[in-house]
C-alpha cells in the first residue's frame, strides 16, 4: 500500500468512530463510503448524459461516414453505391453497429452503442483510481470524466475515438494491475486490449510507446520478458489484422491511397490547438488541479504517476508533432486527466481542517464547472458553443427534402465535402465539395474532386448547389466561388433551413447550364 | 326603386366578372386547377419544338424502329456514283434547302431518290443530306428515347418549311408556300391558345433568348424569316399583342426555370428555341443540352408525377428520311421527324409504330382539357391518350444524360471484413479472459 492509500483509508474508516452521538438513519447514511456515494453519481450522471436526447441533433460529416461504412457493410442499397467501406481507419467499431444499419437510413443506433463504450470507460477509470490508488480516487476520477464535456461529445457520436479510448483506458487497467501485483502476465492482457485498440482507431498503437516508456521507466515488471514481448506481439497481430484484412477483401488500394496522404498532409491546426480547444473541452480547472496537484505532491510521486504520465505525455507528443490534428485525437487521455485530477483533490482532502473543505470545494467546483457546459451542449447542441456538440446545422434536414424532392440520379455540388457526406448519408445522392483539392497529395482519397465546375455545371453533371454556414464560416473562397456559380448558373432557391431565430444555415439552388 | 336597384346590381355584378375575366387573363397562369380541369391526370404538357432533322437523320441506326434501310443509294446529278448513308458526329456544315418543293423533289412521288437531287444547289455537299448519326452518338437523344415513348411514324404537319410548320404546331393549319410571316401577321388564324385562354386553361410560351420588344409590328425580315416572330406564332398574332396578356403567357427561358422551381408552371406549356434550335448547319451536340436542361428540370421538380413531355421537330430540315409520308384530308404531309414523349405514364424504352403527325399534339390538349378543335386535322388526328397508361401509378423520373460525378464505388469482400474482424474481437477479448483466470489465481505481491 502507498502512504496516500494507508491515509485515505485511515481517514474514512476513522470518520464513523468520530461521531458517535448520530442518530442510527444518520449513521447509516454516514457509513456508506464516500467512494460508492461518488461512484454512484458518476454512473447516474454518466448514464444520463451520454444517453439522452441522442437524436436530438443529425450526423456530422464523420459520423455520416462511419454509419455508412457499416451500412454499406451490409449491403443497404441507399448506401453501397455511394460510400465504400474501405476508407481512412479499421472497421472494428463499424462491423458492431453495422446490423443497425442494414434497413433504411437510420442515424441514431449507432450513437447508443458508442455511449456505451463512452460509460464503459467511465467505469474503467473507476477501476483504474482504484487499482492505483483507492476506490475514492477512482470514483472521483470516473466523476470528473463522466461529466467532462469533452468525454460526453465524444461518447455521443459515432466516433471512433470513444470506443479507442475504452479499449486503451482497459489496457491502462492491465498495465496497472501488472505493475501493482509484479505480474508479467497482464502485459499480454494490455496487448491484446491495444490491438482491439488498433482495430477501432490505428493511432491507438502509439499507446504501445506509452507502455514500454513505462516499463522502461520503472522496475515494477522486469522480468520475464516473455511477458511483455508477448504482450506486444498479441498487439502487433491484433493490428497486423487490419492491413491484412483490408487487402484480402479488395481494398487495398484505398487503404495505401489513405496512408500516403495522411503521411503527406499540410497541417491543419497550430501546436495550441490541443491546448487551448482540447483543454478547454477537457476542463481548464481539471487540468490546472492535475497539474498543481502534481507538483505540489511531487515527493509523492510513484511508479503510478510513472504509468500515468507515460500514457499522458507519449500520446500527446507524438500528436503534436503529427501534422494533422483533430479534436477527438486525445479521447483516450481523458481518463488520465481526470485521475491526475482526482487524485490530487483526494490528496489535498486527506488533510485535516481547511485544506479539507478547500479540496471538497474544488472537487465540486470543478465537477459542476464540467457538467454545466456538457449540459447546455445536450440541451442547446448548435448554441452551446461546444467543439461538435451540435453536429453540421441543418445537415439532416436537407439531406431528408434531397431524399424526397429529387431525382435519384440527382447530382449535387456542395461548398465541400461535409455538407456532400450528409446529402448522400440522408439524401441518397451523390455529392462533392468544390474545396477537395485536384491534387491527390492535398484530399482525402474517398473525395472526388470536381476538376472543372464549370464544366461540370454546362455538361449538366450537377443540377443542384448547397451553400451552407457551416462551409462557408471553414472556406470563405470556396464560398464565394459557389456564389458565383449559383449566379452564372442562373441558381434559383428551391429549399432553405433556417435556425428557429431565423438564421440562414443552408440554401439548396436549382441550377440549370443554359 | 326596385327595378333601378336590381340594374345597380346587376351592372355591378357584370363589372366585377368583367374585372375578374380581365385580371385573371393579365395575372400569371395559376396551375391548371385555376381554369378546366384535366380529364386525366396529366396536368402539366410541356411541348418542345426543335428544328430540322429526320427520323433517319437521328434515329435511323437504332434498334427496333423502323430505320435506315440496308441498302439504299440515292442518285447523285453528274455523277456516276450514288450516295450511301453515312455517319455524322457534328455540324454537318450545309444548311440545307427545305420547304415543299425541296420536298416534292426528294420525295419524287414516293420513290424517295430525290434527297441529293434537292439540294443539288450545294453541289458536291448534296450528298450530306445522307448523313445520320448513329445511336449514341447524341447522348441527350438517346436517352430520352430510352426513358420514354419513341415515336417513329411521326410526321411533320406540312411539307412546308419551318416557318410554315412552326405555324401548324399551334394552329393545324399552314400555308403550304410561304417564306416567312407576313408582315401583317396570322390573320384570321385560331390558335390552340384562344382555345385554352377560353376555356381557362393555363398556358405561357418560353422562348430563348426572348425580346419582349420584336414582335410582327417590330420585327425585321430576318425575324419574320427564322428569329423569335417565326417560331412564336403568337408573337405574329395581333390579338395577342393587345393588353398586358402578352408579358405574362410568352416569357424568357429562364422564366421556365422560376416557374418549375416556385411550382407556377402552367397547364400547357411550349418551349421554343432560338438558338439552340439543331436546324443545319447548327451542330446537334451542342445545341441538345437545352433540350436536356428543360426535360431535367421538369423532371427534378414537384409537377413531374402528373406531367408529359413531348419533344419533336418542326420540318426534317432537308435530311433523308426513307418513308413516303402520307396524305391526310388531301393535305401531304411533311417527312418523318424524331418525336419522344416522356412521362411517368408512359413505358420507357417503348416504340411507338402507329402513324402520328404534329396534329396529334393539339389533339392530345383538346382532349385532355376538353376543348374545342381548331380543324378537321386535329379533330381527326390519331390521339396520343393510348400512349399512356393512366392506370398504373407514375413512375419516378430518371433525369436524362447525367454523367456520373465519379466512378462507380467499389465494394470489398463483406463476409471477408466480417469474419475477420468478429475473430480478431474473440482473439482478443479471448487472451484477456485467459490472463484474468490465470492471474486471478495467483497471490498478490504487496507493494
Amino acid at each position: 500500500m502507498t502512504l496516500l492509500d494507508d491515509e485515505v483509508e485511515r481517514h474514512v474508516v476513522s470518520r464513523p468512530d468520530s461521531a458517535p452521538s448520530r442518530s442510527p438513519l444518520r449513521l447509516r447514511v454516514a457509513t456508506v463510503p464516500p467512494s460508492a456515494a461518488v461512484l454512484a453519481l458518476a454512473l447516474a450522471l454518466g448514464t444520463a448524459l451520454r444517453f439522452v436526447r441522442l437524436g436530438a441533433v443529425g450526423l456530422n460529416s464523420d459520423e455520416a461516414v462511419y454509419a455508412a461504412q457499416a451500412a454499406s457493410l451490409t449491403g443497404n442499397a441507399h448506401f453501397t453505391t455511394i460510400f465504400p467501406v474501405v476508407r481512412a481507419h479499421p472497421l472494428l467499431l463499424q462491423v458492431l453497429i453495422s446490423p443497425f444499419y442494414a434497413h433504411g437510413v437510420p442515424d441514431t443506433p449507432g450513437r447508443y452503442v458508442t455511449a456505451a463504450f463512452g460509460l464503459g470507460t467511465v467505469v474503467l477509470t473507476y477501476v483504474v483510481g482504484r487499482v492505483l490508488y483507492h476506490p475514492l480516487v477512482g470514483a472521483l476520477g470516473a466523476l470528473l470524466l463522466a461529466v467532462m464535456p469533452y468525454q460526453v461529445v465524444l461518447s455521443r457520436q459515432i466516433m471512433l475515438d470513444g470506443p479507442m479510448a475504452f479499449f486503451v483506458t482497459a489496457a491502462l487497467l492491465f498495465v496497472a494491475l501488472g505493475a501493482q501485483r509484479r505480474d508479467g502476465r497482464w502485459l499480454v492482457a494490455a496487448g491484446a486490449a491495444l490491438g482491439l485498440a488498433t482495430l477501432t482507431k490505428e493511432p491507438a498503437v502509439i499507446m504501445l510507446g506509452s507502455c514500454f516508456a513505462f516499463l522502461a521507466l520503472t522496475t515494477r515488471i522486469t522480468r520475464p520478458l516473455r511477458h511483455p514481448l508477448t504482450g506486444a506481439g498479441v498487439a502487433v497481430g491484433l493490428t497486423l489484422a487490419y492491413p491484412l484484412l483490408t487487402a484480402v477483401a479488395g481494398g487495398g488500394h484505398g487503404g495505401a491511397s489513405y496512408l500516403l496522404w495522411q503521411l503527406s498532409r499540410e497541417p491543419n491546426h497550430t501546436f495550441a490547438f490541443y491546448f487551448t480547444t482540447v483543454g478547454v473541452a477537457m476542463g481548464v480547472g481539471t487540468l490546472l488541479i492535475a497539474i498543481a496537484g502534481l507538483v505540489a505532491f511531487r515527493h509523492m510521486l510513484t511508479w503510478r504517476e510513472t504509468l500515468l504520465l507515460s500514457w499522458l505525455l507519449a500520446p500527446l507528443a507524438y500528436f503534436e508533432v503529427w501534422p494533422t490534428k483533430g479534436f477527438s485525437y486525445l479521447a483516450a487521455l481523458a481518463p488520465v486527466v481526470a485521475l491526475l485530477a482526482a487524485v490530487a483533490l483526494v490528496r489535498l482532502g486527506w488533510f485535516a481542517g481547511r485544506r479539507r473543505l478547500v479540496a471538497l470545494a474544488l472537487a465540486a467546483g470543478c465537477a459542476v464547472s464540467l457538467l454545466v457546459p456538457s449540459v447546455l451542449g445536450i440541451v442547446n447542441p448548435t448554441t452551446s458553443g461546444l467543439a461538435g456538440a451540435g453536429g453540421t446545422p441543418g445537415g439532416r434536414a436537407v439531406g431528408r427534402w434531397v431524399a424526397r424532392h429529387s431525382p435519384a440520379d440527382a447530382q449535387f455540388m456542395t461548398i465541400g465535402p461535409s455538407m456532400a457526406n450528409l446529402v448522400q448519408y440522408y439524401g441518397g445522392r451523390r455529392a462533392d465539395g468544390l474545396s477537395v483539392s485536384p491534387n491527390p497529395l492535398h484530399r482525402n482519397p474517398s473525395y472526388a474532386p470536381i476538376r472543372n465546375a464549370d464544366l461540370a455545371l454546362r455538361d449538366g453533371t450537377y443540377q443542384y448547389i448547397v451553400w451552407d454556414t457551416y462551409s462557408a464560416s471553414r472556406s470563405s473562397h470556396f464560398s464565394r466561388r459557389a456564389k458565383n456559380l449559383v449566379r452564372r448558373f442562373h441558381g434559383i432557391p428551391v429549399h432553405t433551413e433556417r435556425t428557429g431565430s431565423g438564421k440562414l444555415l443552408v440554401v439548396v439552388y436549382a441550377v440549370t447550364p443554359r | 326603386m326596385s327595378g333601378l336597384r336590381h340594374a345597380a346590381t346587376a351592372l355591378l355584378l357584370a363589372l366585377a366578372l368583367v374585372g375578374a375575366g380581365t385580371a385573371s387573363s393579365a395575372s400569371a397562369p395559376k396551375p391548371a386547377a385555376a381554369g378546366q380541369h384535366p380529364r386525366t391526370p396529366l396536368e402539366h404538357l410541356v411541348v418542345m419544338l426543335q428544328q430540322g432533322h429526320s427520323f433517319d437523320n437521328y434515329f435511323g441506326t437504332r434498334a427496333g424502329v423502323d430505320g435506315l434501310p440496308g441498302h439504299v443509294c440515292l442518285p447523285q446529278p453528274g455523277r456516276r456514283s450514288c450516295a450511301r448513308p453515312r455517319a455524322i458526329t457534328g455540324s454537318p456544315h450545309v444548311a440545307f434547302v427545305d420547304g415543299s418543293a425541296a420536298q416534292r423533289t426528294a420525295v419524287d412521288a414516293g420513290r424517295m431518290d430525290g434527297f441529293v437531287r434537292a439540294q443539288d444547289v450545294h453541289g458536291h455537299a448534296a450528298s450530306m443530306v445522307m448523313g445520320h448519326y448513329r445511336d449514341r452518338t447524341l447522348p441527350v437523344l438517346g436517352d430520352l428515347a430510352d426513358r420514354g415513348a419513341l415515336f417513329d411514324h411521326w410526321f411533320s404537319g406540312t411539307d412546308g418549311n419551318a416557318v410554315a410548320n412552326d405555324l401548324f404546331a399551334v394552329a393545324a393549319r399552314a400555308p403550304r408556300h410561304v417564306v416567312g410571316v407576313p408582315p401583317h401577321g396570322w390573320r384570321g388564324v385560331p390558335l390552340i391558345f384562344d382555345r385554352l385562354q377560353a376555356a381557362g386553361v393555363s398556358w405561357r410560351i418560353y422562348v430563348e433568348d426572348y425580346r419582349p420588344g420584336v414582335t410582327v409590328r417590330t420585327a425585321g425580315p430576318g425575324e419574320l424569316r427564322d428569329g423569335q416572330v417565326a417560331r412564336v406564332p403568337v408573337l405574329a398574332t395581333a390579338r395577342f399583342l393587345r393588353g398586358a396578356g402578352l408579358g405574362s403567357h410568352v416569357a424568357p427561358l429562364q422564366r421556365y426555370y422560376a416557374d418549375l422551381a416556385h411550382h407556377d408552371l402552367p397547364a400547357v406549356t411550349f418551349v421554343v428555341t432560338t438558338q439552340h434550335t439543331e436546324q443545319p448547319p447548327r451542330n446537334p451536340v451542342t445545341d441538345q443540352p437545352v433540350v436536356r436542361a428543360v426535360a431535367n428540370a421538369l423532371i427534378a421538380s414537384p409537377a413531374w408525377s402528373h406531367a408529359a413531355f413531348l419533344l419533336t421537330y418542326d420540318t426534317a430540315g432537308g435530311w433523308y428520311d426513307h418513308v413516303r409520308p402520307p396524305t391526310v384530308n388531301g393535305a401531304t404531309l411533311g417527312l418523318r421527324v424524331p418525336t419522344v414523349l416522356l412521362s411517368p405514364y408512359v413505358r420507357p424504352g417503348r416504340v411507338v409504330h402507329k402513324t402520328y403527325d404534329a396534329a396529334a399534339v393539339l389533339r392530345l390538349i383538346e382532349q385532355n382539357w376538353d376543348l374545342a378543335p381548331l380543324t378537321r386535322r386535329d379533330r381527326d388526328a390519331a390521339s396520343l391518350l393510348p400512349v399512356f397508361s393512366f392506370r398504373h401509378g407514375g413512375r419516378q423520373g430518371a433525369l436524362i444524360d447525367v454523367a456520373a460525378s465519379r466512378p462507380p464505388v467499389a465494394q470489398p469482400d463483406s463476409w471477408v471484413l466480417y469474419g475477420g474482424y468478429l475473430a480478431a474481437l474473440a482473439a482478443g477479448l479471448g487472451c484477456i479472459v485467459a490472463v484474468t483466470r490465470r492471474s486471478s489465481a495467483r497471490p498478490r505481491e504487496s507493494t
